[in-house]
């Protein structure tokens, strides 16, 4: 124990030390973070939404007034459908909210059989009736493909409707979007990107630090020195895989607590399951880190792999961009990538506040890369 | 009781015999040398000893523990310096030397460090990092740092290789100093004057194989030549005929460069200015000096130390 002890702290001194490697540990990622989110959350920060009233009554003017209020859209009233959706299609506009003829009468009526049920409930009848489901729909026409921006207009909308909805009918369960699945209410590109960014400096340390410090230390024959010790070669590598950890968790806290200072970004999820993410995910690239360190002869080539394994992970992976829209004949590299299984891990914890049941695929997909990756390593080894 | 043991040793790459049948022993308290040109199959000789690589045959011992198959056993008796000098950068001297003593049963305190650090002048460097020190300090340290343990046996794969000739010599001192405290050391080099000062017993290898054992003034000695002469020659001359002319014991050209040995200086230069003006060549950078250990290697294999 003293002796792990020893090398761990000797560890964690050479990497505090070495300038260019806390560079690429930390000050990179927060750079890369704080463009990223700066390029694509500032620019496009409010949707603009067309809206088009073709109702055009009291209820309906009352729905474009709440639209109005809300400061997370920009909007625009457009006159005609076909004109609206034109400007969609060029781009002008993120998205359409179109309210339908008749809108008003369904409202109505919807409210008056809402006032009937509650009065019903109080009355003692049907005590376990369900909440129904909405029933006046709002019209919403939008860029499918364009994954996150539509998801920004549909969280938008949603909010809206469900403000006006209280306000109007003193129940928010009457209006609804045509298009469903409202879940990722507050979703911005940023809350996107900062789990990504955390899982790709997870797979960067680990093969770019860990691989390149051990063809490192066997190119100038510190492992050979190592060897005439009587000091197992084991728990030399343990002390680097924990230093590598503890420096992996101590990033995660900070480009967490720069999202939030800088972003706003919230982690929604248990800070435990991050960090069960983050030991999980670490492993299974140190051990793809020491494979490439065990098949490499000299730095040059380690590096090299390295970025040959690197770079279609952080595109393919889902760091900058969801994979979900990808084409379907680049799916299966995409699903044999480790990086995509921790990026959505990390993701479905940080902001969907999934309980690591709910991940435990993706966890075992790691899992068994960790195992798969120790054996080639444990083959591939040498001392020279 | 020697120190170690070392028999029929053999270890072969693909087709090349490294090392071929090498015996020798060391004695406790000793400095032994195996001085030999590259490739001769001295650093694979060390590593098979320290537990490195495992020969193909023969047997290590040191202090009558076998090295292989388990070399573990030994590895707390060994204090090593590989040729490559192995350190981190990053960490100070005194880090390095606490991290190294960490490896090892026993405890290395703040005054033991402090002890290596005067053992290898290197106490105004304790604070210094790694990659901080001058080749020579670098050197020093990786031999303290085969101190930690306090080891029974030190080894040293060319130690002095690449030094200017200043830290080279603060080196030997070093060595000598460590070997005054009691600790075998066993040392290779491809510098016999390195090999004469500072070695009880030099094992001259060459081609994987070790030619002679003895104190380095034996082996000269072993020549039966006080005088060494060496000469370059405007025109080639028959050896035959030079070694007739001055009454020669011994003569060899490498190089261009000719040797002879005598007992008689005065017949042999006399006789070589002869032959010079009756053959018509002329005699070129004269030098007159005692016979050496290089002597000693180039009349055994043909050839030089550094060639």
């Amino acid at each position: 124990m003293r002796q792990f002890y020893d090398l761990l702290v000797a560890n964690l001194k050479m990497t505090v030390r070495n300038k260019q490697a806390l560079f690429w540990l930390f000050v990179f990622p927060l750079i890369l973070m704080g463009l990223f989110g700066i390029v694509f959350n500032g620019g496009q920060a409010t949707p603009r939404l067309g809206i088009v009233d073709r109702d055009n009554t009291p209820e309906s003017h009352k729905i474009m007034e709440g639209f109005e209020k809300a400061q997370i859209i920009k909007l625009y009233e457009v006159s005609e459908l076909k004109d609206a959706k034109k400007r969609l299609r060029a781009g002008n506009l993120d998205g359409v909210v179109v309210l339908p003829v008749g809108f008003s009468k369904d409202l109505k009526q919807a409210i008056a059989e809402n006032d009937e049920r509650r009065a019903r409930q109080m009355a003692g009848e049907n005590p376990d009736s369900v909440e129904s489901p909405p029933k006046v729909k709002v019209d919403l026409y939008y860029d499918p493909s364009a994954t996150f921006v539509s998801q920004v207009v549909r969280g938008s909308v949603a909010n809206v409707l469900g403000s006006v909805d209280r306000a109007v009918s003193r129940s928010p369960t009457l209006l609804g979007l045509k298009s469903h699945s409202v879940r990722l209410t507050n979703l911005r590109y940023i809350d996107f990107l900062v789990p990504g960014i955390i899982a790709m400096t997870l797979m960067n340390s680990a093969m770019f630090g860990l691989a390149g410090t051990i063809v490192n230390y066997r190119e100038r024959g510190i492992l050979r020195r190592l060897k005439v010790t009587p000091q197992p070669l084991a728990l030399f590598l343990a002390a680097q895989i924990t230093n590598q950890m503890l420096f992996s968790i101590l990033r995660a806290l900070l480009l967490i607590g720069a999202a939030w200072l800088f972003f706003d970004v919230h982690v929604l999820g248990s800070y435990f399951a991050l960090f069960v993410v983050i030991i999980i995910g670490s492993l299974a690239f140190v051990t793809i880190a020491f494979s490439v360190a065990s098949f490499s002869r000299n730095r040059e080539i380690s590096d090299t792999l390295s970025n040959i394994i690197t770079m279609p992970m952080m595109f393919l992976g889902g760091v900058f961009f969801p994979v979900d829209t990808a084409p379907a004949w680049i799916r299966p590299l995409i699903k044999a990538l480790p990086l995509t299984y921790l990026a959505n891990a990390m993701r479905d914890v940080m902001i969907k506040a999934e309980p690591l049941s709910a991940i435990s695929y993706d966890l075992w997909v790691l899992v068994a890369t960790t195992v798969v990756f120790f054996i080639i390593s444990f083959k591939l080894w040498r001392w020279e | 009781m020697n120190t170690i043991e070392v028999k029929d040793l053999s270890k072969a790459y693909v087709d090349l015999k490294a090392v071929d049948n090498v015996s020798f022993e060391v004695a406790q308290g000793e400095i032994f040398g195996i001085l030999g040109p590259n490739g001769a199959g001295k650093t694979t000789t060390l590593e098979m000893i320290e537990g490195l690589r495992r020969p193909d045959s023969g047997e290590i011992k040191i202090k009558s523990i076998s090295v292989w198959p388990n070399p573990g056993a030994t590895k707390e008796l060994i204090g090593v310096q590989l040729q490559t000098t192995a350190l981190f950068d990053y960490l100070t001297v005194r880090e390095m030397l606490a991290l190294f003593g960490s490896f090892y049963r026993r405890v290395l305190n703040a005054a033991q460090i402090d002890e290596l650090l005067e053992a290898v002048s290197l106490v105004d460097k304790e604070k210094a990092r790694v990659n901080e020190l001058s080749g020579g300090q670098q050197q020093r340290l990786s031999i303290a740092l085969a101190l930690v343990n306090d080891p029974e046996v030190v080894f040293l794969d060319e130690p002095t290789t690449g030094l200017d000739p200043q830290a080279r010599r603060s080196l030997w001192d070093v060595i000598r100093k460590i070997n005054k405290e009691g600790k075998t050391i066993v040392l290779t080099t491809h510098y016999m004057e390195e090999a004469e000062v500072l070695c009880g017993r030099v094992a001259i290898m060459d081609a994987g194989r070790i030619i002679d054992i003895n104190a380095p003034k034996k082996l000269i000695e072993g020549l039966g030549a006080e005088v060494k002469i060496s000469f370059q020659s405007s025109h080639d001359v028959a050896l035959d005929d030079l070694k007739k002319q001055t009454e020669a014991s011994e003569t060899s050209v490498f190089e261009g460069q000719y040797v002879l040995y005598t007992k008689d200086v005065q017949t042999s230069i006399i006789g070589l200015f002869d032959m010079a003006k009756a053959d018509n060549f002329k005699v070129e950078n004269l030098h007159i000096s005692g016979a050496n250990l290089e002597d000693v290697f180039l009349q055994y294999t043909g050839k030089g130390l550094r060639d």
